[in-house]
């Protein structure tokens, strides 16, 4: 009776074990909840990667039409998904080696005091202004439909006030 | 019993008074939700006289690192579309070096997530803000109330070195 026992432990621990590895090695529930949420949306043509090679999907990307807006044919926006939290990024604009820098930093503060989804930000060592906006993943809430809404507010920025942003920093 | 009925009606008049605000009906599915939770976690907070376009909601934190502030108050001026959290009028920089002060919010804002610091030229003032879109069914009231800790929280860590800017 006692050896029966001490079998059924045995397994019992060792299926906890191994269910609990597989939640670790799973893909990010914030991943997995947007790339299900995305297509409710219509938005179905979306790119997924593994940008950390675990064998899961933790960017995923939305290419926007720029309609001549920008230099490039897309504005292209990212979600970084992590644990607890999404970050949602899009490159605005390079800034040339030579821009003054107060002019620069004039533009961004400018979008940080005036629009209100989103913060905005000067690498300067990478030369580019850029939109950055995390997405606290509260307990029990799937942010997905705060992350779409962040995207699509990113891309519309972009789209709006790049061409203004290039001519007021020469 | 003139003096008890006096009294009585004096405390009467002062709760209609002070109560004003929280009498208030809220006007958008987006402040309900942010009512109904603050209530339901027992977070203690007030409500001001709503705007043209917004319910506001105040929540007092006291401070634990930034010197000089007596508490911190956040502001959620919750209206149909979205909740905008605010810390507003934290200091008045000098505003001799411009530059200075970009750089600064910049570090700040680089290090910090969620927030951001920025510079109002048209009041001469730095404050902390985000916005939180309304999404309908998605946990509405629980987003803002994290929104409005992290304000309180990056203001709390940050206000020193603002303060070197005045």
């Amino acid at each position: 009776m006692k050896r029966r026992l001490c079998i059924l432990c045995c397994v019992v621990l060792t299926l906890a074990m191994l269910s609990c590895a597989a939640a670790e090695a799973g893909e990010l529930p914030t991943a997995t909840a947007l790339k299900a949420y995305l297509p409710t949306v219509d938005w179905e043509d979306y790119t997924a990667r593994d940008t950390d090679g675990d064998g899961f999907d933790d960017e995923i990307m939305i290419s926007y039409g720029s309609g001549g807006r920008t230099d490039s044919d897309t504005i292209d926006v990212y979600a970084q998904c992590m644990d607890g939290a999404v970050r949602v990024f899009c490159v605005l604009a390079r800034v040339p080696a030579d821009a003054d820098p107060l002019k620069v930093y004039e533009q961004v503060n400018e979008f940080n005091d005036n629009l209100n989804y989103g913060r905005w930000a000067y690498d300067e060592a990478q030369g580019y202004v850029y939109y950055a906006q995390e997405v606290y993943a509260a307990e029990d809430v799937d942010v997905s439909p705060y992350v779409h809404l962040y995207m699509e507010s990113a891309a519309s920025y972009v789209y709006s006030f790049h061409e203004r942003f290039v001519t007021a920093i020469q | 019993m003139k003096r008890i009925l006096g009294l009585l009606l004096l405390a009467a008049l002062l709760c209609l008074g002070g109560g004003a605000a929280w009498g208030e009906e809220l006007r958008f599915d987006s402040s309900r939700e942010v009512d109904a939770y603050l209530d339901g976690i027992g977070r203690n907070y007030s409500r001001l006289e709503s705007t043209e376009s917004s319910d506001v909601f105040v929540v007092r934190y006291n401070p634990d690192t930034a010197e000089g502030l007596e508490s911190i108050a956040v502001a959620a001026y919750v209206s149909e579309d979205c909740a905008s959290i605010t810390v507003g009028g934290l200091l008045h920089p000098d505003t001799s070096d411009m530059l200075a002060i970009y750089q600064t919010l910049e570090s700040i804002n680089s290090s910090v997530s969620f927030v951001r610091f920025a510079y109002s030229p048209d009041n001469s003032v730095i404050y902390c803000t985000s916005t939180v879109p309304y999404a309908a069914d998605a946990g509405f009231g629980q987003m803002v109330e994290r929104y409005i800790y992290i304000t309180a929280l990056a203001v709390d860590r940050n206000y020193s070195a603002l303060a070197a800017l005045q």
